[in-house]
Formats: structure tokens, C-alpha cells, sequence
């Protein structure tokens, strides 16, 4: 169930959350009063406040206005097939997301912060058309956007672009919603356990770190992270027949814990 | 000879606070557990709060499965590099009853993964109550595989469990590729 404060999870974010869903978002302000939103598939087919439908644009734009004002307001996501006569919008989903940025940077700029990626957390463009993304994030995409080619954080761009550490992490926080760009994450490495030196021995030393999938980016040069003085010594993953040594070892836990638990709790 | 010695995992668990670490760690642990809680005040009606770190452990067979959870307030960020070496796996949580949970863990995922170099899971908590988040939302919020995203009561020995069965499971679907 899709329910929390439109502090926690700001209007546009919940829009991305609801995507190919069909329902009304419900959202009621400290007030009492009642707003709501209906989508189909990737589609917004109207809004009420109380029961008045919105029936233009600019009602809807002072409506987005009106809502992120009103931080405290909860919301609710009820998930129901609606009847196509009952549309008054029929505009792609991602245009009201648009719309409701803008309103959050003029009225909600205070808190959004906790939105924010960490600084040097990575992000990598998505490779999606950047034509529709609107003016004013399209002027910070066409500075940014040879770097998130190869992968970028919001403390990297602040070295290189001159624009404020804090308007950048807002537009990475609004490109992320705008599906322009995702986090990247490391080449994987795995740490096997192993009880000495001597068993390290018996292993073949060269290895091959797995790269997960082809949305899994790698990035920076930093090794990864050795393991501490604990007896958990690193191994990495082997090539031909030791790799299936450790498949074995992994199955015999997940086989051993289901066995394990079952003996001790029935 | 080596098929005697005790083999060590090591288990990294996360998330912020209120979503059920250490309660998770008391469920499953073998051994007593080692906690670092103290008292506090917050307008949810949380009582203890852990400050340093959790461990608990359970051994198969010879493997020793050693548990290691953060605290997860993020005044304590620096301890989370520290306790997360040498881990196997990283087990992060989140309470599904608690919206308000979910910007932190946004943050506190997507930094892992910018330098995260081994496998994790997310267990979405409290899925025991009736109005709660489900995994699959969850997933979506955070734009990851559903496969990810495990629900679980961490009340519950057995739910607990299937988390850490799951992160082996994925350990090795990473591995196969």
C-alpha cells in the first residue's frame, strides 16, 4: 500500500512510484481537504480538490502550488481499474512530474535536502532524449551530461561546472525522477570465507571480478575494500573448475540453513 | 584436515533507525546478543536506540555466520564503513510501516551501491501490519530488482531467515552471472 507524508515522499516522486499503475492518489491536507489524482498506465487523467474537477491547466498548476505548501498533507495510492470517460487531462504521467518539480523548488526548497543523493554517490545517464525534460533542466543536462556519460557525483560536478554543490544535487535528484539518469554501482567482488592461509594456497591465484548485468556500470579505480584482521579472509571469484567448488559450498548453506531451521523450530 | 576448521561469514546489517536491526539480529542469533542500546525519546515511541554497533551469530554445520548491525541513525555513518569489512553480504532493512524511513534509506542505498563491491538484499519489515509498504513498492521506490526486496517480519525466527537465505541465493545467482 502506497501511504506516507508528502514530506517523506514529495508529490512527483510518488507519481514515478505509481507508474504503470492505474488508481486515484488521494492526498488530504492538515486541512481537511481533499485532493486527488488519477492515473492510467503511465497516464494522468485528471485531478479534483474536494469534489471540483480541475479543468485547465493553470487550475492545475495552482493546485501543484497549493499542495506543495502543505508538507504535512498524507496521501494514499487506492489501486482501481478507472473508466475512460472520465478524463479530462490524458497527459503523459511524466509531464505532471514536471509540473510538480517546479512547484517543489519554489515553495519546498527548505526540506528538500533529504531528497538528496549523497554528494558522491555516482549516477550515469540513462541514454534517454533529453528533447522533453523542459528548459530549465535541459540547460543544466546539456553542461552535465558528457559527464554522466561516463559516470559522475554531484562533488565531482561541483569541481567542474560553476554552479552551487546544492543546485546540483537538486538536478541530479530531478533528472533521477525524470529517468535520465541511475545510480551506477561498482564491478562486484566476492568474499568467500576461508579458514587460513593455507587454504589460500591451494587456490589459484588469478581471479575475475563478475560485472553484474549490462545496466551495472564500472566505475572510479578504487580497489574494493579489504576484509579486516577477522579469520573472513578475501578470496575472489575463480574461473573453470573452482568456481563450481564455491556454488557448491554456497548451496550446501542455503541448503543447511532451510535444514537447520526446520530441525530447531518445528 | 581443513574440513574441520570453522569456516567465518561475515553479515553486514543495515538501515535506518526503527527498521528492525537489532531486532532482526535477536532472532536469528544462536548466541547471546551483544547490543550497544540506549535509552531515547523520539516522537514514534522508540525506546532504545543502538549507538555503536549489534552482534550475534549462528553456526551450520562449519560455518560460522557472524552478524554484525549498524546503528542506524546517521550521526553514527562513520561506523558503517568500519563494520561493513570483510563482510560476505550486506542485509539492509527498512520498516514498511514507516514511510518516513525511506528518504534515509534512499540515501544510505544509493551510496552503498556507488561503493558497495558485494551483494546485498533489502528486507522490508513489518509486514505483519496492515498498512505497510510491500517489498515490491519498495523496489520501485528505490528503482531496484524486485528479487531484491524481500518482506519479513524480523519478530519472526523463520521470516528472518528467509532473508538470509535469499542473500545466499543472490551470492550465487551474482556468481553464476
Amino acid at each position: 500500500m502506497l501511504f506516507g507524508k508528502i514530506k517523506s515522499i514529495p508529490l512527483p516522486q510518488i507519481v514515478r512510484i505509481i507508474g504503470e499503475k492505474s488508481g486515484v492518489l488521494e492526498i488530504k491536507s492538515p486541512e481537511n481537504n481533499l485532493y486527488s489524482f488519477r492515473f492510467a498506465r503511465r497516464l494522468f487523467l485528471g485531478a479534483k480538490k474536494q469534489d471540483n474537477p480541475i479543468g485547465d491547466t493553470f487550475a492545475l498548476k495552482s493546485m501543484l502550488l497549493e499542495l506543495s505548501q502543505k508538507e504535512e498533507s498524507f496521501f494514499i495510492f487506492k489501486e482501481v481499474e478507472l473508466q475512460e470517460d472520465d478524463v479530462s487531462f490524458s497527459l503523459p504521467a511524466v509531464q505532471l512530474i514536471i509540473a510538480s518539480l517546479h512547484s517543489l523548488r519554489t515553495m519546498y526548497q527548505k526540506n528538500l535536502p533529504i531528497f538528496f543523493p549523497d554528494p558522491e554517490t555516482v549516477f550515469l545517464s540513462t541514454g534517454n532524449d533529453p528533447s522533453w525534460i523542459g528548459s530549465e533542466f535541459f540547460s543544466f543536462w546539456i553542461e552535465a551530461e558528457p559527464f554522466f556519460a561516463k559516470g559522475t557525483s554531484a562533488k565531482e560536478l561541483a569541481k567542474n561546472l560553476p554552479i552551487e554543490l546544492e543546485d546540483i544535487l537538486f538536478h541530479i535528484y530531478t533528472l533521477r525522477l525524470l529517468n535520465m539518469i541511475k545510480t551506477a554501482s561498482k564491478k562486484r567482488t566476492f568474499y568467500l570465507p576461508i579458514s587460513d592461509q593455507s587454504d589460500l594456497n591451494s587456490i589459484e591465484s588469478h581471479h575475475t571480478n563478475i560485472h553484474l548485468g549490462s545496466d551495472s556500470a564500472a566505475i572510479g579505480s578504487k580497489p574494493p575494500p579489504l576484509p579486516s584482521e577477522s579469520s573472513t579472509t578475501a578470496i575472489q571469484i575463480y574461473q573453470s573448475d573452482q568456481q563450481d567448488i564455491k556454488k557448491g559450498l554456497l548451496r550446501r548453506l542455503i541448503y543447511g540453513f532451510k535444514n537447520f531451521f526446520r530441525k530447531m523450530y518445528e | 584436515m581443513n574440513n574441520h576448521k570453522n569456516q567465518n561469514i561475515k553479515i553486514f546489517v543495515t538501515g535506518p533507525s526503527g527498521a528492525g536491526k537489532t531486532t532482526f539480529i535477536r532472532s536469528i542469533s544462536q548466541s547471546e546478543v551483544l547490543t550497544t542500546d540506549v535509552p531515547c525519546t523520539n516522537a514514534k515511541g522508540k525506546k532504545e536506540t543502538t549507538v555503536a554497533m549489534d552482534y550475534g551469530s549462528l553456526n551450520l554445520d562449519r560455518y560460522a555466520i557472524h552478524l554484525f548491525g549498524s546503528p542506524g541513525q546517521d550521526r553514527f555513518d562513520f561506523t558503517w564503513d568500519i563494520l561493513r569489512q570483510g563482510a560476505l553480504g550486506v542485509i539492509m532493512l527498512v520498516g514498511g510501516h514507516d514511510p518516513e524511513q525511506l528518504p534515509v534509506l534512499k540515501k544510505m542505498h544509493d551510496k552503498f551501491l556507488t561503493e558497495l563491491t558485494i551483494p546485498y538484499i533489502l528486507g522490508v519489515t513489518h509486514q505483519d501490519l496492515a498498512e505497510v509498504w510491500t517489498p515490491a513498492e519498495v523496489a520501485d521506490y528505490l528503482e531496484i530488482d524486485p528479487f531484491l526486496c524481500v518482506g519479513i517480519n524480523a519478530l519472526d525466527e523463520n521470516s528472518a531467515t528467509d532473508v538470509l537465505v535469499r542473500l545466499f541465493e543472490i551470492i550465487e545467482k551474482e556468481i553464476e552471472g
